[in-house]
This record gives C-alpha cells, sequence and structure tokens, in this order.
C-alpha cells in the first residue's frame, strides 16, 4: 500500500466518523429528537465500526513501513 | 431559504459516508437522495429535480468527473459540490475550471460542506449562472488579502461563473485567505466591489497557467451584483472558478 493510497483509503472512514459523531453529540446536546438516545447510540457504532476500519489501515501500513525498513 | 424546498443527491460509493452524509442533510430538513455511481446519478438526475450534486471523484461505473461533465453539459444551472479525497485524478484548481462549485478534501469540515452547499442554493450565486466558455476580461482589479496583508493591481482576470483567476508573482496569498476586491471593466460603469476567498494558488506557472490564484467570490451588495450580472450576460462563462 503506497503512502497515497494509504491517505487516500484512510480518509473516507475519518469523514465519516467525524461527521457521525458530530450528529450525535449534537442530538444529545439538543435534547429535541424523541429517539435521539436510540439514534445517537446507532451513530455510535456506525462510529466504532469506522475506528476499527482505520485502526486495520494503520496497522497493515505500519507493517508495510517495517518491512521495507529490515529489507 | 427552507431547506425541505431543496433536494440534494449523494453520490458515493462508500457507504459508511454517503449514509452519514444523508443523515447529516436529512436531519438538516432537507430532501436527500443518494446514488452508489455516476450512472446511477445520471439516472436520478434525469427523472426528478436535483438542486445541489455532492459526489465523490473516484467510483467505479461512472466517476465524480464524468459525472460533473454530464450535469454541466446538460444544465449549466444546476449547482455541484464535489468532495474529493486527500489525493485524486485532479487538482483543485481543475474541478474549479470544470464547472464544480465547490471542492472539499477529505477530511473535510461538515460545517463548510453545509455552507457550500447553501451558497450553492443561495440568491448570491444563482443568478450569477451562465453558459458558455471561461473568457479574459478586460478590467483592472485591486485586491486586498487579509491575513498577509498582501495588495495587488492586476489588468486583466479571467472570469468564471463564481470567481476569477488572477495572474500574479510572488508573494503570494494563502489558500482560505478572505480577501476584498474592486474590478472596474470596461462593460460597466459602477466598480464590481466585493468579498472573497482564495480557493487554490498556482506558484509557478505550468501548462495549466499562469502563476496566481483562484478567487471565489462570497460577497457582493446589490448595486454590485447588478453590474456584474452585466457582466456575465456580456461574457459568458462555464468555469466556477477559471483555471487560467
Amino acid at each position: 500500500m503506497s503512502e497515497r493510497k494509504f491517505l487516500h483509503d484512510i480518509s473516507t472512514p475519518l469523514t465519516s466518523l467525524q461527521m457521525d459523531l458530530e450528529n450525535a453529540i449534537s442530538i444529545l446536546e439538543e435534547g429535541k429528537e424523541p429517539e435521539g438516545m436510540a439514534i445517537s447510540m446507532g451513530l455510535l457504532r456506525k462510529c466504532m465500526t469506522q475506528v476499527k476500519k482505520s485502526v486495520l489501515l494503520v496497522q497493515q501500513r505500519r507493517e508495510e513501513v517495517q518491512k521495507a525498513e529490515t529489507k | 431559504m427552507n431547506p425541505a424546498d431543496y433536494t440534494v443527491l449523494i453520490v458515493d460509493d462508500e457507504d459508511s459516508l454517503r449514509e452519514s452524509i444523508a443523515f447529516d442533510f436529512r436531519r438538516k430538513k432537507f430532501n436527500v437522495e443518494t446514488a452508489v455511481c455516476g450512472q446511477d446519478a445520471l439516472k436520478i438526475v434525469e427523472s426528478r429535480k436535483v438542486h445541489v450534486v455532492l459526489s465523490d471523484v473516484r467510483m467505479p461505473n461512472g466517476n465524480g468527473l464524468e459525472l460533473l461533465d454530464w450535469i454541466k453539459e446538460r444544465d449549466i444551472y444546476l449547482p455541484v459540490v464535489m468532495f474529493i479525497t486527500a489525493y485524486a485524478d485532479i487538482s483543485i484548481a481543475e474541478a474549479y475550471d470544470r464547472g464544480a462549485d465547490a471542492v472539499f478534501a477529505k477530511p473535510f469540515d461538515r460545517a463548510a460542506l453545509y455552507d457550500a452547499v447553501v451558497r450553492a442554493i443561495s440568491s448570491l450565486t444563482q443568478p450569477l449562472r451562465r453558459g458558455g466558455t471561461r473568457v479574459e476580461a478586460n478590467a483592472a482589479v485591486k485586491m486586498q488579502f487579509k491575513a498577509s496583508g498582501i495588495s495587488l493591481n492586476v489588468n486583466g482576470l479571467n472570469m468564471g461563473r463564481g470567481g476569477f483567476f488572477l495572474a500574479c508573482e510572488a508573494p503570494f496569498p494563502n489558500v482560505a485567505e478572505a480577501a476584498e476586491f474592486r474590478l472596474t471593466h470596461e462593460g460597466s460603469i459602477v466598480p464590481i466591489v466585493g468579498k472573497g476567498v482564495v480557493r487554490w494558488v498556482r506558484q509557478n506557472a505550468n501548462a495549466e497557467g499562469p502563476s496566481g490564484c483562484g478567487i471565489e467570490i462570497l460577497d457582493l451588495d446589490d448595486q454590485t451584483r447588478n453590474e456584474f450580472l452585466k457582466i456575465l450576460n456580456f461574457i459568458k462563462t462555464k468555469s466556477y472558478i477559471p483555471l487560467k
């Protein structure tokens, strides 16, 4: 995975994560939506998926860098 | 502006991001349509009224650039807001030149995306859209960049639907820097006075054009807007901010 591809791949889950977190916080702070808690929980679960995706990409990239350095 | 009167089409092959953006705009009371590729987006644009398209660039089955070209050929008045990845196959300057109304690098700011959508459908830019190609305008331009304190006096510029390209040499203003401008065009009696923002800077001349910067127009007063409309009627332009 090149640096370029890594940045490309990780930018999508990070963007999604940021948007969902901001929306979850906003829903909880406003407290106006009747299903606010359930919606926020759904968003937070989705955030967790995006965090896992990002972590996986970072781990893959780290392994590649380590391999390249030991050659 | 009542968001419920407007439909935003979100095009991205990544389910998570497409859903995140759709959720955000639904919360803001917009009508939202979604598509997973350029071809699906075309079918939606052909079959119902869409006011703004938010599209990724890299997608299978019709990428964002093909979609942009097709939409601008069909309806120059339809705003297209594109978002791109950190490294895309197109420069920000080229995306504006091809007609994109706003360009974002992921990860982008949610509030900035919302502002761009509102601006795209607002009365500020909507009446300023005209078909044709980018053109050079005979105008004396006075620019004052706020943060860097740079002042420019230039004769001639290339004008787009939502901004202009200004050829200049170093020192260059910074991207995202606010600017105030005053254009005196041969076809207008009153100077065009307004506020803008630097969207991109080309520090060295290359095949795309001379060194300079792309300025998006953010604010024009009523009198100035009427004069600007006269100029756009006169010169015709497709680019949102021209490349050169």
